[in-house]
């Protein structure tokens, strides 16, 4: 034991010292401590729902074995004087033998099912969880009235024991443990039941015990992101874990992708980080971020870690290649100078400028039309072919003008961002010169999501 | 001696009989032929004798052992694999990947070996790796092991299936539809492949095909269904001039067909 807890001590030593400069860096440009560890506690969510749905499993019950792990955790910390990693480990065990029994009867289910008996789960562990301590008390007696969970006011004054190195130290654990099982029978067999479950039992995988498995695994991983999140936040109450944060983990998977498990953890600290950006937006921050989940859904299928595939950027030849380069410098140019994070917190609601909504505005009507004309198949010199070539370098030509203002105006933290951003679309505009080859219809999909599962 | 004996068998989808009392019999290394119009519960035969349906009355006893009521992958562990009338691999999987899956049975490390690579981890990885790449040779695939499976053309992706089904070691082999969306070179192609790999991995095989020139040249017993219902049984020169089959299946035109 006393070995274990010198590994674990010196690992996160070495942690700190390389976290250190890195948390300074980010709370530079806006992103404190507190944030940086929702993001890792995002990213160990993004692992737990990876596992479910990896092996076809559409499941909304994370947030409830979330709540399992938070309060088991905490009230073991909190009225049992438990150490904080033996805390996180009971809480994340009592999350998944809850499983055992929830997912024998519930894994039977499929596709919408499913997620509709997991999100009755969900709201079963938050109502429980609510009356625990009545519930307690009448079972075992009014002698010791029980007073744990306090109800929906929650648990305060959580003692503030997750560190960040805590955090690293714990998704660097469970990502070398997903690249592992990735790689063994057990990865191999999740993979085939998500693709073909049929098919995977005539081959000898046994499907219900694979899926049971990756069940009671996600509610583990679940359950300890529980413990840190409660531990990061000095209160919890039910209503932290209902149905709104089921369905924000289930975002991380689409916004992240699923063709790798890097995907959810990618897309659980996006979505962490995009609201804190934007954050001057006061109450818009939600509609922003729900556009960006639907403009990714439209146009990314395969979500952000597709983006990192380089099989994605080979397919589909330079004219895709080029919007891609296009559109991801645009993105750049366009949330570094419409979107200032400079004067975060101090000036509170920034309005947008008119002329910056007419230059957004204009930006979307050509993009709309360029996407429309390259969906639909045109004869060669067709009526779309030369206008559209012309309102696409128009398109190139603005956001060359606001990058080029940006560069300028915003020198000292826009810099980098609009100079990468300046550097793809004019690569964009190299690859697909000459013009009139922009009105190429788009190749069919590369790199869309697969679906879930095959029914029989 | 008898692989496989199938007693009685019927299956109901709901009113509809889609089995009725079927019986076969197969003896070790046979190669046997089902035959019959579309409908006539080809398939639904195979699903019932790899677990996929529950069937509804009779008996199918591999070995003696009765499989109904056996779970699909524990009726695979006793020996019998089958390919799909539509091809079903794995998608998003390499070709090497598609054949390791099917080893699965031939593992018994545990997650704790996994996350430390520690004993049997690596040996068996090693073995079924070696074995898969061995398979994959032996059908002329290896060059392909590392692309993802989609991109195979339709023949090899078929062969890929057949090799996968294969992997998992079966006694006997269940071809539903092998010669599905081949060219008639392919198909004679296909003869000799079929009776290679029944030699070489010493199979009892049991195949549906529409395509008669493929039946009759290999099969060396033919059953005849029709509306789940055994109409013909025999060696296919005797399938051929039965007066029952013709009217049934082949209709009029039977000598120019065949």
């Amino acid at each position: 034991m006393d070995i274990l807890n010198a590994i674990v001590g010196l690992l996160l030593e070495i942690i700190n010292t390389v976290l250190q400069p890195i948390l300074e860096q980010l709370a530079v440009i806006g992103f404190r401590e507190s944030v940086v560890q929702f993001m890792l506690i995002n990213a160990v969510l993004g692992l737990s729902i990876y596992l479910t749905l990896n092996t076809g499993l559409l499941s909304l019950a994370n947030a409830g074995f979330m709540a399992i792990g938070a309060y088991v955790s905490v009230v073991l910390t909190m009225e049992g004087d438990l150490s904080f990693g033996l805390a996180l480990i009971c809480g994340a065990l009592a999350a998944g033998l809850v499983a055992i029994p929830i997912g024998l009867p519930v894994l039977r289910l499929r596709n919408i099912y499913l997620a509709i008996a997991t999100i009755g789960f969900g709201e079963i562990v938050r109502i429980v969880i609510l009356n625990f301590d009545g519930l307690a008390t009448s079972l075992l007696g009014p002698d010791e009235p029980y007073d744990f969970t306090h109800g929906a006011r929650g648990i305060n004054r959580i003692p503030k024991l997750t560190e960040t190195a805590h955090l690293v130290l714990i998704l660097l654990l469970l990502a070398f443990f997903m690249y592992r099982l990735n790689r063994s029978r057990m990865g191999r067999a999740m993979a085939a039941v998500r693709q073909d479950e049929k098919v995977a039992a005539t081959l000898g995988i046994d499907v219900v015990y694979y899926k049971n498995l990756a069940f009671i695994l996600g509610a583990i991983v679940a359950g300890t992101a529980g413990g840190l999140s409660g531990h990061a936040t000095r209160v919890i109450t039910p209503g932290d874990f209902g149905f709104g944060r089921a369905v924000d983990i289930l975002a991380f998977a689409v916004l992240g992708g699923l063709s790798h498990w890097s995907g959810p953890v990618l897309g659980g600290m996006a979505l962490k980080a995009i609201p804190e950006r934007l954050r001057y937006l006061a109450e818009y921050t939600g509609a922003l971020t729900g556009a960006i989940l639907l403009l990714i859904i439209v146009y990314l299928p395969g979500g952000l870690i597709s983006l990192l595939r380089p099989s994605y950027w080979r397919e589909g030849g330079r004219f895709d290649l080029a919007k891609r380069l296009a559109s991801v410098g645009m993105a750049l140019v366009a949330l570094v100078n419409i979107l200032p994070y400079r004067d975060l917190g101090r000036s509170g609601g920034q309005v947008l400028s008119y002329e910056l909504w007419g230059l957004i505005g204009l930006a979307a009507i050509l993009a709309a039309l360029y996407w429309i004309s390259s969906r639909q198949p045109q004869p060669q010199g067709g009526y779309f072919a030369l206008p559209l070539s012309v309102l696409a370098g128009a398109l190139v030509v603005v956001l060359l003008v606001i990058g080029i203002f940006g560069l300028i105006t915003d020198l000292s933290d826009g810099y980098y961002a609009n100079l990468i951003g300046l550097v793809l679309v004019g690569i964009a505009g190299l690859i697909t010169y000459p013009p009139e080859a922009v009105g190429t219809p788009d190749r069919p999909g590369s790199g869309a999501g697969e679906p879930l599962s095959r029914g029989v | 001696m008898t692989l496989l004996h199938i007693n009685r068998l019927s299956h109901y989808f709901g009113g509809l009989k889609a089995v009725d009392t079927f019986n076969l019999t197969l003896n070790e290394g046979e190669l046997i032929g089902l035959i019959g119009p579309n409908g006539a519960g080809k398939t639904t035969v195979f699903n019932l004798i790899t677990g996929a349906y529950q069937a509804s009355e009779g008996q199918i006893l591999f070995r003696g052992e009765e499989l109904i009521g056996k779970s699909p992958h524990a009726i695979n562990r006793l020996g019998i694999s089958r390919t799909f009338q539509t091809i079903r691999l794995w998608n998003m999987m390499s070709v090497l990947d598609n054949v390791k899956v099917a080893h699965h049975n031939m593992i018994s490390y545990n997650l704790a070996e996994v996350f430390l690579h520690l004993g049997r981890y690596r040996r068996q990885e090693q073995e079924i790796e070696a074995h898969a790449m061995d398979l994959l040779r032996l059908f002329k695939l290896e060059r392909y092991a590392r692309e993802p499976v989609k991109n195979l053309p339709y023949g090899e992706q078929r062969r890929v299936e057949i090799v996968r089904a294969l992997a998992s070691r079966p006694k006997l082999l269940l071809l539903d539809e092998p010669a599905a969306g081949m060219n008639p070179y392919e198909i004679s192609a296909l003869l000799d492949f079929i009776q290679w790999i029944r030699d070489e991995f010493s199979l009892t095989i049991c195949l549906i095909e529409h395509q008669m020139r493929l039946v009759m040249n290999i099969c060396e017993r033919i059953t005849v269904l029709d509306f789940g219902a055994t109409i013909a049984e025999g060696t296919p020169a005797e399938v051929r001039n039965n007066p029952q089959v013709i009217e049934a299946y082949l209709g009029e035109q039977t000598e120019e067909i065949l």
